[in-house]
């Protein structure tokens, strides 16, 4: 028997899974039976597929294969006091030598000088307090590895950033600060703003 | 589920590693940053365990991880951008300010880059690059990574209905751009 064709608004709202083979039988048949009588919704479907077509011209990439032993040293190479205070870890890591770019430039120093004042306190939601040697990630898989993966330089892993890079994604992350957004109680960093930029420039690498 | 648990850790790396990267590749356009993302995703995850909701997906979480850590580096590089333009910064060999189309084809070996220079590939690359951020992230995730509306949704906190009428708007933006360049089936007719 022939599906009943189903409505306009019906079908536009199934047309995206519809295309993309995601519905039930009884559902695409009802979509089908409706693409066939009624122009409009058909020329859609069609530029839905075409859309959808062009981007299968992008296929998958494996990451490296070393990729999770840097996880790994990431996470060894934490210092306790960011695994205490979270929140403040960018700022810290900024500090410590990921600011280069940062200290070139007056418009994104200004940012930071001004995030940097706007950090907020650790919350009850921070991760707990570990010391580095008792981190059991690290200690477990580190050491199951054989030691001395020698991944570490200076606390921050720099496999897979060309010389002189820093991770941008630092700096937003001060932007990104949630205390910021839902305006928590601001604490200042022991940074004055005069003395970041000498910070940033003892610290950069 | 423990992500301080070493074997746990891994057993969820192993089953995300390869959608997360490429949905970094995807969004930032470039491999090493993108490794850099993903290994930041788990770092971040490891860090911040009790961020994750009892009963939520694992899968669900991390993509959100990462994709806010894709944003993070695209907005991070539009800042570096826009600074040198006011002081100029020495050459570091990447591409800054660039669309991700194009650092993505610097980023990869000559051959690849070669093979994978063709009309429709660099054309459908530039249409997403345009995409704003929250349509391009629905379409990556619906069409690379099989994601439901729902599950869409729940990475990006929004309602299903949003990331569906999402898709709708960057599909039709990709499909007039191919028309545009005349690169859409001659069978689809521009419908709006
Ligand atoms: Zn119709």
């Amino acid at each position: 028997m022939r599906p009943k064709p189903f409505s306009c608004k019906r079908t536009q709202k199934l047309l995206d899974d519809h295309v993309d083979g995601l519905l039930r039988t009884a559902d695409s048949e009802g979509v089908r039976a409706h693409l066939e009588q009624c122009t409009p919704c058909d020329t859609e479907a069609a530029a839905l597929r075409a859309a959808t077509a062009s981007l299968s011209v992008w296929g998958d990439l494996e990451p490296p294969p070393d990729c999770f032993e840097g996880i790994l040293a990431r996470i060894e190479a934490l210092p306790p006091d960011l695994l205490e205070s979270a929140p403040h870890s960018p700022a810290l890591r900024l500090l410590r030598g990921g600011g280069r770019w940062v200290a070139t430039s007056s418009v994104a120093a200004a940012a930071v000088v001004f995030l940097a004042l706007s950090v907020t306190t650790p919350t009850e939601h921070d991760a707990p307090a570990r010391t580095r040697h008792t981190n059991p990630v690290a200690a477990g898989l580190l050491s199951s590895t054989g030691p001395g993966l020698g991944l570490r330089t200076n606390g921050l892993r720099t496999n897979g950033l060309r010389t002189g890079e820093v991770r941008a994604y630092r700096v937003d992350d001060f932007l990104r600060n949630d205390g910021l957004r839902r305006g928590r109680t601001r604490n200042e960093l022991p940074v004055s703003p005069a003395s970041f930029g000498d910070a940033l420039g003892a610290g950069a690498r | 589920m423990d992500l301080r648990d070493p074997t746990q850790l891994r057993k969820v790396y192993e089953a995300n590693k390869r959608g997360l990267y490429n949905l970094a590749v995807r969004l930032v356009g470039d491999r090493q940053w993108a490794e850099d993302i993903l290994q930041e995703t788990f770092v971040r995850a490891y860090t911040r365990a009790e961020t994750f909701k009892a009963g939520g997906k694992v899968s669900t979480w991390l993509y959100r991880i990462c994709m806010n850590l894709s944003y993070d580096h695209l907005r991070a590089r539009k800042y570096r951008a826009m600074a040198s333009l006011d002081a100029p910064v020495t050459s570091t060999g990447d591409s800054d300010g660039a669309t991700w189309s194009a650092t993505l084809a610097s980023s990869m070996p000559p051959a690849v880059a070669q093979v994978e220079q063709n009309d429709t590939e660099d054309c459908v690359r530039r249409l997403i690059d345009e995409l704003p951020e929250r349509e391009r992230t629905v379409v990556l995730l619906r069409q690379y990574h099989g994601m439901t509306f729902k599950e869409i949704a729940e990475v990006l906190g929004l309602t299903a209905r949003t990331v569906q009428n999402c898709l709708r708007r960057a599909k039709q933006k990709l499909f007039f751009g191919l028309k545009e360049a005349g690169l859409a089936p001659p069978q689809a007719e521009a419908p709006y």
